[in-house]
């Protein structure tokens, strides 16, 4: 089926909402941007070639996503030296499925920036998102964060 | 060559609840750490089967600097080789895993069979009358299968038996992973870089569990009543400790995530020096291959594992589980890293020590029991550290 302008935007919206809350670290919006029935998964693109289920990051209910705000949120504050993300994304494709929800591929490099300033990469690739259309809302029923970088150069504390 | 000035504090050194920062962050001690460690009389795990579970599977990972190629042969066996082609060095393969018959180099086009033998070299008939393909296959290292775990040594005269090797230790590591009757299963990897020297990474000990991972007291988890146990000449150590099953105390919106399922009642892991660690928590089977990049950053790629035989409902609760707990950013110890970090940064440049206290006031004499959190056991190491490089 065709993707209408109006269904781009909506993508496009969502995709911007998305990042903006993730690089303005506001956790709740984040949340707010996943349907009730939402999933979030990080994994490297090496697990999923070698057809490996493990992630680095594996929420495949709401109460999972729940749980992740929590801990950046109130548990890892004091412990856990943060550092600024920056999302930069690229659309690459769009189309829509038998059951009217949208599939979206779109390219990500995400740049990180330590306390002392140090700006450094720290993963980039591809989404591969389900997104749900409620009117004229776009909502992520399940995103797939799949990096090309299979070793990151420190750790990853937020969702990307 | 003058003897480095660095190096002779090494010599000078010899309490091993003290470490000086310099041997964090000196190149001089971090390159003859490659060769008295990294190529001297260490068992290196270099792979589970459980990652090359059939013939003609492989896998490659870097073992202190050196690249190394681990094949399953047809005849059943795992071996152990230099990822260099006899010719002229060049890499065989760049895949991390994969499925080959046989390694053929890209450059000169001479192949190589799982076994390492010399298949073939374009143009032979003008090689001189010395070369003998029969000597020129892949440089292999002495390999031992301990309970399904590949292990090799780059200097297997000087080298202990495994057993002895790891004497008790060899017990955790069992208890981690299984004893090899019961094949496990890959679930996958994450794979990270700490801004920190390989020995700070493998100086974690058992005192900050419960006072770093803020999560280990917010979901009630503090067990602290187990043992700690080095053994064997390397200063690996081992830890066994009962598990215990969280009481749902209402801080998480899914505590299944945190729930310890089957009849599992223990928990374990084991420091394998230089620079591996092993641990089996909660549901999660974890082996991380750790590899030094330079004196300041050390690479470590978690596997983890389930097993053949698991119930669909168990395979994917080990799936949720190790994804989210144990590795580089999970919820328990993703603080790890940064504290990695910032302790290479405080030791970089300034004069001082690295100091074990905990546990050492009430200690054994050989200091190679201690509770479980204690820091204790971590000295054994360092003892052995100073023979080691050779002072």
């Amino acid at each position: 089926m065709t993707v209408t302008a109006e269904q781009i935007s909506a993508i496009n919206t969502l995709q911007q909402q998305y990042i903006d809350a993730l690089d303005q670290r506001n956790m709740q919006a984040w949340l707010a941007l996943f349907n009730d029935d939402g999933q979030y998964r990080l994994t490297s693109q090496e697990n999923i070639k070698q057809g490996l289920p493990l992630s680095l990051m594996l929420d495949d209910c709401h109460e999972r996503l729940v749980d992740r705000v929590k801990f950046v949120d109130e548990v890892w504050g004091e412990t856990v030296e943060g550092y600024q993300s920056r999302h930069m994304l690229q659309p690459v494709s769009a189309i829509r499925t038998d059951n009217g929800d949208l599939l979206a591929r779109t390219n990500f490099t995400v740049f990180y920036t330590n306390h002392e300033g140090h700006t450094g990469l720290l993963v980039t690739g591809q989404y591969e998102d389900q997104i749900v259309l409620c009117g004229e809302e776009a909502r992520f029923r399940a995103k797939l964060a799949v990096t090309d970088t299979a070793v990151s150069p420190r750790y990853i504390i937020y969702p990307i | 060559m003058n003897q480095p000035t660095e190096v002779s504090s090494l010599a000078a050194w010899s309490d091993s609840t003290k470490i000086p920062y310099e041997f964090y962050t000196d190149p001089e001690i971090y390159q003859l750490e490659m060769e008295r460690i990294f190529r001297g009389p260490f068992w290196h795990p270099v792979a589970l089967v459980a990652e090359i579970p059939t013939p003609n599977d492989f896998k490659t990972l870097t073992v202190g600097e050196t690249p190394v190629l681990v094949t399953h042969s047809e005849d059943g066996q795992c071996r152990a080789f230099i990822n260099a082609c006899a010719h002229r060095g060049v890499q065989l393969t760049v895949a991390p895993r994969g499925s080959a018959k046989r390694f053929t180099c890209p450059y000169h086009r001479w192949v190589f069979a799982t076994d390492g033998s010399l298949l073939g070299a374009p143009g032979d008939e003008t090689f001189p009358a010395a070369f003998c393909k029969s000597e020129s296959g892949l440089k292999e290292l002495k390999t031992v299968n301990f309970y399904g775990v590949i292990f090799a040594t780059f200097d297997p005269d000087n080298t202990p038996p495994i057993e002895v090797y790891f004497g008790r230790v060899g017990d955790a590591l069992k208890s981690c992973v299984g004893d090899g009757t019961r094949p496990l299963k890959l679930l996958g990897y994450q794979k990270v870089v700490f801004n920190c020297n390989w020995k700070v990474y493998m100086d974690n000990d058992g005192y900050h569990a419960g006072l770093l991972h803020t999560a280990f007291r917010l979901l009630n988890f503090q067990g602290g009543k187990g043992e700690l146990f080095a053994d064997g000449p390397a200063g690996n150590w081992g830890m066994a400790y009962a598990v215990e099953r969280y009481k749902d105390n209402g801080f998480l919106s899914d505590p299944e995530l945190v729930e310890v399922k089957g009849d599992e009642t223990t928990a374990a892991g084991a420091l394998i020096r230089p620079v591996t660690q092993v641990v089996r928590h909660f549901n999660s089977i974890n082996f991380r291959f750790g590899r030094p990049l330079g004196v300041d950053k050390t690479e470590v790629h978690y596997g983890y594992y389930g097993y053949e035989d698991d119930s669909p409902e168990m395979l994917k609760h080990r799936v949720r589980q190790s994804s989210n707990l144990l590795g580089p950013s999970g919820f328990v110890s993703i603080e790890d890293g940064s504290v990695f970090d910032r302790c290479q940064k405080g030791v970089t440049g300034g004069v001082g020590t690295m100091n074990f206290v905990k546990g050492i006031g009430t200690a054994v004499p050989d200091r190679k029991t201690s509770a479980q959190n204690d820091e204790t056991v971590s000295t054994v190491w360092w003892s052995e550290y100073k023979q080691l490089m050779g002072y």
